[in-house]
């Protein structure tokens, strides 16, 4: 009764996140106006900040299992840090890749050793390395409570490239700040408040379904596992 | 793809809100940077999407592995049975059997 009350939240989630990136599309494409200087590249914005923020909303995810994990270990804190790893590393990706594509309109030229844009590189690769450790290194305590950690250290960086700009200065510009996002149409407001809607509601069921997944890949491990103990399964399980 | 910053070409941008003045001169399309950063995000999405369903599929594959092992067991296990079942009928004496 439980599981199917959650499969039916999990469908609205999705639905959700379906006909939000249905609605952002519309007004980005068809109701906001073009930007008069940087022209039709400025749309990548509607795009990107959310991205950026999805990877914010990985990396908590995974700074929650990890430190769920070492406080208590089990499989769902386990499940989440990876799931919010695996979420962090793409839309890290994202941003990494529609940024430069905005810049070489707006900087005329992809990228620069920037605090903003290195420490973003720096945070993605923290959780490349964490995926990497998990995936090569084996499942065994000592393993995860390794990566544990790299999860916690991976969220220390995440205010260190939010306030680089305000910091440090360089190219990047501050998106969200007190005065507000810089976005004075109406419809340019909509879009992208539409487009963090619709990230949220995917990155959601996204953490949703991987940490199942994990969840149910650790169990599944452990009953083979006993299998093979009792004879009753030929095989090794693959670590 | 990374070039280095080239002072005197750089159209000083440092926000993303409407901007005054005049347009950037066209050095790069910006349908073409564009095109490719929403082809990029929908192509990162969509792998992460179908990476989550073989994962899944992987899983259900294990499931049924494991119940055909079980059902192997169980069967070689009652085969077993059976043949003790038989041993112990044909060893008890006669007069037991009738």
């Amino acid at each position: 009764m439980r599981g199917r009350a959650l499969d039916l939240v999990f469908g609205l989630v999705l639905a959700a996140a379906a006909s939000l990136y249905a609605a952002t599309i519309y007004v980005v494409f068809f109701r906001a106006p073009i930007e008069a200087r940087m022209g039709i590249v400025q749309k990548i914005f509607y795009f990107h900040v959310p991205s950026a923020y999805s990877m914010y909303l990985g990396a908590t995810a995974c700074f929650i299992g990890s430190v769920g994990y070492l406080a208590r270990p089990n499989d769902l804190w386990d499940g989440l840090g990876r799931a919010g790893a695996e979420v962090a590393v793409a839309f890290g990706t994202m941003v990494l890749v529609s940024g430069p594509l905005w810049a070489a309109k707006a900087w005329g030229f992809y990228w620069t050793w920037d605090p903003r844009l290195t420490t973003a590189l720096l945070s993605v690769l923290i959780y490349v390395a964490y995926l990497v450790l998990r995936g090569f290194a084996g499942d065994g305590e000592g393993e995860r409570k390794f990566a544990a950690a790299l999860g916690i250290l991976g969220a220390a960086n995440l205010p260190i490239i939010h306030f680089s700009v305000q910091k440090w200065g360089g190219q990047h510009p501050a998106v969200i700040t007190g005065k507000g996002g810089g976005l004075h149409h109406p419809d340019m407001k909509l879009a992208l408040t539409l487009s963090f809607f619709a990230f949220t509601f995917f990155v959601i069921s996204l953490l949703w379904v991987r940490t199942r997944q994990k969840m149910l890949q650790s169990r599944i491990d452990r009953a083979e596992q006993d299998m093979v103990d009792l004879g009753v399964f030929d095989e090794e399980p693959a670590q | 793809m990374m070039n280095q910053p080239q002072p005197s070409a750089t159209p000083n941008i440092t926000s993303f809100e409407a901007q005054a003045g005049a347009p950037i001169p066209e050095q790069h399309s910006g349908v073409k940077l564009l095109v490719t950063a929403y082809i990029a995000f929908w192509l990162i999405a969509m792998t992460f999407v179908l990476v989550t369903w073989l994962r899944q599929r992987g899983l259900a594959n294990k499931v049924d592995e494991l119940e055909r092992a079980l059902d192997r067991a169980e069967s070689k296990s009652q085969a077993n049975d059976d043949r003790l079942a038989e041993t112990i009928v044909k060893d008890r004496p006669k007069s037991a059997q009738d």
